[in-house]
């Protein structure tokens, strides 16, 4: 009879296989579980649990919030907000060095406050912003990673998918947790400006400072779209409008306890969609919107069916993590350290960091929850300030090679430069990311305090 | 071969067109259930159950076409560790992985399926819906994905051959 810790070490060795002869991450989560739940309970009923496990997993109502979020983001995304965001952002920081890298940030937080993706984000501020920073010198690498870095801040300003997963995963609540996401979002966002900051005094050239030609920041910013005329800065008001209304629908109503989380998911889905048609239409024509609307739709559809594939696939791997009585065993390994509580959190955000490099979030949060996460909560730490915490790391996975999937969104867009230089290019923010983390790790209250005083 | 080709991307097109009415039918079901609950300050029966079955039936019917648009996630780097030579022989060793996955989790998917439509398998709460409908659209979007990647398989050995061939014609 094997052990528990075998069993489970045997069913990631051929998940790392499967990944490594490029199945879909997805299929790779299914088939090592499928390994696994061999090994724990014999082929006899293997059948039915696959067909029960392949049903009842994506059959959760809680689990509706995802689609809707999806839907809310994709359409959001495919509106003009995001540039108009920029545009506005541009105007506000064109005196400062680096102000378009600034304003991408800005704008960064902004899109993140109505979409839940970090790659949508990154995909939607990407081409205006690299465009602009490129017009006004910028390293083309560095702008790249700008945007790669500020698409980031989607996963943390609510609504988040992934927030919603961890809750899932983990039993908290998840309109708490999307809460909490607020001020360690704008936190990242300032901390990010600010080393934007201290980088264009170190190393100008970054920013397109002390090279000849090319326009500087503020003329570029004058030139945007928004700056040309007064209709065009109207527009770009009622965008921030509409980004208010929509957070407003969704974190407003989640936090003052009128709506639930299913709720304002379902109300931010149809306003999301109603702003599409109305931007469309109006800017572009009824055929354009209408084709838009299915393209949406179809990228929503496609999204969709990738979270909810590695949510079933990761479902296999948790049922043989749960049966082979790991999370047990972990917790009671951990409590034979005498170390202090902190010391074991920070060796589990250390372990995350490598783990970010070469998973999706998706997976890790799925996968590593039901672990760690009881773990943290018995230690007596507060499990939503844990999942802040563990959802920075995974934000550094996003920009980390070899799968940093935002370095591959922005890649596409400047396709001139190498990929290997914008990763070093966000490895700017790696520092700026751990210091971010230490403060909220220092400092609880920054991430609780909005929770604990929600309705 | 090609016809074949045709017609699972037909396939997959017609059950992912199905999916997008089930993913609007299931925002329209969130919109309709928080208006209500607002209004009347209780749910309507039923749509709980609904919820449930259309979300099954939003997340596998398209899973084929996804499949087909690469929207799946897959860590391509890792690949990229191994010599370039390597990397066509692996991949088809996925793709054969893949189809050896999909080939008998599909049939007990089928399995399933008729038998909740020939026992009356039901979901039991508020109201009583039957439950084959979420079961066939499992079925059917996996057995959709087997074929694509068996398409995918059939793609991958003919490109192969042509490059052989056109490889021979050159020396």
């Amino acid at each position: 009879m094997m052990s528990g810790a075998t069993i489970v070490a045997i069913t990631i060795a051929v998940l790392v296989l499967l990944i490594i002869v490029r199945l879909p991450v997805f299929l790779a989560l299914l088939g090592s579980g499928l390994v696994g739940i061999i090994l724990v309970d014999g082929t006899p009923g293997l059948g039915h649990t696959i067909s029960r496990m392949m049903y009842d997993q994506p059959s959760r109502v809680i689990l509706a919030v995802l689609p809707l979020f999806i839907v809310m983001g994709v359409y959001a995304k495919n509106s003009n907000i995001s540039d108009q965001l920029f545009g506005l952002a541009a105007a506000a920081t064109k005196r400062f060095r680096g102000g378009l890298a600034m304003a991408t940030v800005i704008a960064g937080a902004g899109f993140g406050a109505i979409s839940g993706s970090s790659t949508a984000c990154a995909a939607a501020l990407g081409p205006m912003s690299v465009r602009a920073m490129r017009r006004a010198n910028y390293s083309p690498a560095f702008a790249a990673a700008v945007v790669g870095a500020s698409g980031t801040l989607g996963i943390l300003i609510p609504p988040s998918i992934l927030m919603v997963l961890y809750g899932i995963a983990s039993g908290e609540s998840i309109g708490k947790l999307l809460i909490a996401g607020i001020v360690p979002g704008l936190l990242t966002a300032v901390m990010y400006m600010l080393g934007i900051s201290i980088l264009a005094r170190i190393r100008p050239e970054l920013v397109g400072l002390g090279k000849n030609g090319g326009a500087t920041d503020q003329q570029v910013a004058e030139k945007t779209v928004v700056a040309k005329s007064g209709e065009s800065r109207r527009q770009a008001w009622f965008s921030v409008g509409r980004v208010l209304i929509l957070f407003g629908v969704v974190v407003g109503g989640i936090y003052s306890g009128i709506l639930t989380v299913s709720e304002a998911a379902a109300y931010g889905a149809i306003v999301a969609i109603i702003f599409h048609a109305y931007d469309r239409n109006r800017h572009e024509g009824f055929r354009v919107w209408r084709r838009s609307f299915w393209e949406s739709l179809i990228e929503s559809l496609n999204i969709n069916a990738m979270v909810f594939g590695i949510l079933v696939g990761a479902s296999f791997i948790s049922y043989v993590i749960l049966v082979s009585r790991i999370p047990m065993e972990f917790a009671e390994w951990v409590s034979a350290f005498d170390v202090p509580g902190w010391m074991l959190i920070l060796a589990f955000l250390a372990f995350l960091l490598p783990l970010g490099m070469f998973l999706d979030s998706t997976s890790i949060i799925l996968i590593c929850t039901p672990i760690i996460h009881p773990v943290v909560t018995q230690l007596g730490y507060d499990g939503i300030w844990f999942a802040i915490l563990f959802v920075k790391m995974l934000e550094i996975g996003l920009i980390t090679p070899p799968v940093g999937i935002n370095a591959f969104v922005v890649g596409g867009l400047v396709k001139d430069v190498r990929i290997e230089r914008i990763f070093a290019a966000l490895a700017i923010f790696v520092p700026i990311e751990l210091l971010t983390v230490g403060l909220l790790f220092a400092f609880p209250d920054l991430v609780t305090f909005l929770p604990d005083l929600m309705s | 071969m090609a016809l074949l080709e045709k017609q699972i991307r037909r396939l997959s097109i017609g059950l992912a067109i199905l999916g997008m009415a089930t993913l609007m039918a299931l925002i329209l079901v969130g919109v309709l259930d928080a208006l209500l609950r607002h209004m009347s300050g209780k749910s309507v029966p039923g749509l709980v159950e609904t919820t449930e079955i259309l979300l099954v039936a939003t997340v596998y019917l398209p899973i084929a076409f996804a499949y087909r648009h690469d929207a799946h996630v897959s860590a391509d780097v890792a690949l990229t560790l191994f010599p370039a030579r390597w990397h066509k022989p692996m991949e088809m060793l996925g793709l054969l992985i893949s189809i050896g996955l999909l080939i008998p989790v599909s049939y007990f998917s089928w399995e399933a399926t008729i038998a909740s439509f020939t026992s009356g398998e039901m979901r039991w709460g508020a109201v009583q819906l039957p439950l084959w409908p979420g079961r066939l659209s499992l079925s059917l979007g996996l057995s959709a994905l087997a074929l694509e990647v068996v398409s995918r398989l059939a793609g991958t050995i003919k490109t192969e051959d042509m490059a052989a061939e056109a490889g021979d014609m050159n020396k």
